[in-house]
């Protein structure tokens, strides 16, 4: 499977989670619906930082080549 | 003035779902409420009772032999029922170390002793709100109610509680989720035998995982399926986020049964 794929599966998943969160978390419609363009592209960045740092550390500590 | 005084109790909340949780329908009977408390009992043992006379007590044999220990039950909707779950542990608990054959029936006994335990998590949260309150009327269904529709079925909940906007996106979210999830894993997720904690999170997806699994038969694998571990995590993805729509559910349902009439009517119009 490619990275790509990966990726795009990652992203339906994500967006899955932050629509249920945001619903969790607001008790209003309204506002539910306009914060998931935020929290979406949050919730992404931080786990691509969270990717970031664990690929950083395999290169630096786990590197086995 | 306004009335400031604590709503009136039954009973220690805690203590009621401690017992309930333990014995089903035990917290009833501490609250007094010996009706409903003796129902409980008897549907939700009455269930796990079938499912193990069906599955002949085997379904933590599903359980991967390296899995198998003393906490590793926990992760099953079992669990909701303890003290059932603990007896059938000391009792049949993983089975003989040399393979027996399955009875037939051991799929559905298995998923009748998984539903009993879903079942008693709601008879907990029934206790806890009977302890709290001695109210037996609000606005829109009872808590208790709403909870398990939305366990029945994504975005069922919602409906009831006449939040239409938020029913669809959340049938439309976890359907979609779990529909693309089967179709990855080319229906394996739909067997517990094969999949014992994935499916434990697809179970409380509620019926359309249940039909599902009834329906496909539980295909067998016949070739390398490049997509099944994207498949079984959405799966068991969809079931643990219909937790959050669950509890959604029952926190507004809660707020409504317990506030006074006229305001969750006002509420309820609005």
């Amino acid at each position: 499977m490619s990275l790509v794929q990966h990726v795009l599966y990652f992203l339906v998943l994500s967006f899955a989670i932050v629509v249920m969160s945001a619903f969790y978390s607001e008790p209003d419609d309204g506002p539910a619906l306009h914060s998931i363009p935020r929290r979406y592209v949050v919730f992404v960045a931080a786990c691509g930082l969270v990717a970031g740092i664990m690929l950083l550390l395999e290169r630096l500590f786990a590197s086995v080549s | 003035m306004a009335d400031t005084r604590a709503p009136e109790r039954r009973g220690d909340p805690n203590v009621a779902v401690l017992l309930t949780w333990f014995l089903p329908g035990a917290g009833h009977l501490y609250l007094g409420r010996v009706g409903i408390g003796l129902l409980g009992l008897l549907v939700v043992e009455g269930l796990y009772a079938l499912g193990w006379w069906l599955s002949g007590g085997r379904t933590f044999e599903f359980l991967d032999p390296e899995l198998r220990g003393p906490l590793a039950t926990l992760l099953t909707p079992e669990a909701g029922n303890l003290g059932a779950m603990v007896f059938q542990l000391r009792v049949a608990g993983f089975g003989a170390l040399e393979p027996v054959p399955f009875p037939d029936w051991v799929a559905i006994g298995s998923l009748l002793s998984a539903l009993s335990g879903v079942l008693n998590v709601f008879l907990c949260a029934w206790a806890h709100l009977d302890a709290r309150s001695r109210r037996v009327g609000g606005a829109g269904p009872h808590p208790i109610v709403a909870l398990s529709a939305a366990w029945l079925f994504p975005g069922l909940g919602h409906w009831l509680q006449g939040r239409r906007l938020r029913a669809g996106l959340v049938c439309a979210v976890l359907l979609g989720l779990f529909a693309a999830g089967t179709w990855l894993a080319a229906g394996t997720n739909l067997s517990r035998e094969r999949h014992f904690y994935y499916w434990s999170g697809q179970f409380l997806l509620g019926a359309p995982a249940l039909l599902s699994e009834l329906v496909s038969g539980r295909p067998p694998v016949t070739g390398e399926i490049p997509g099944v571990d994207v498949g079984l995590l959405y799966a068991c993805m969809a079931g643990l986020l219909n937790v959050l729509a669950m509890l959604d559910v029952y926190g507004v349902g809660e707020r409504r049964w317990l506030e006074e009439p006229a305001v969750a009517a006002s509420e309820a119009v609005a």
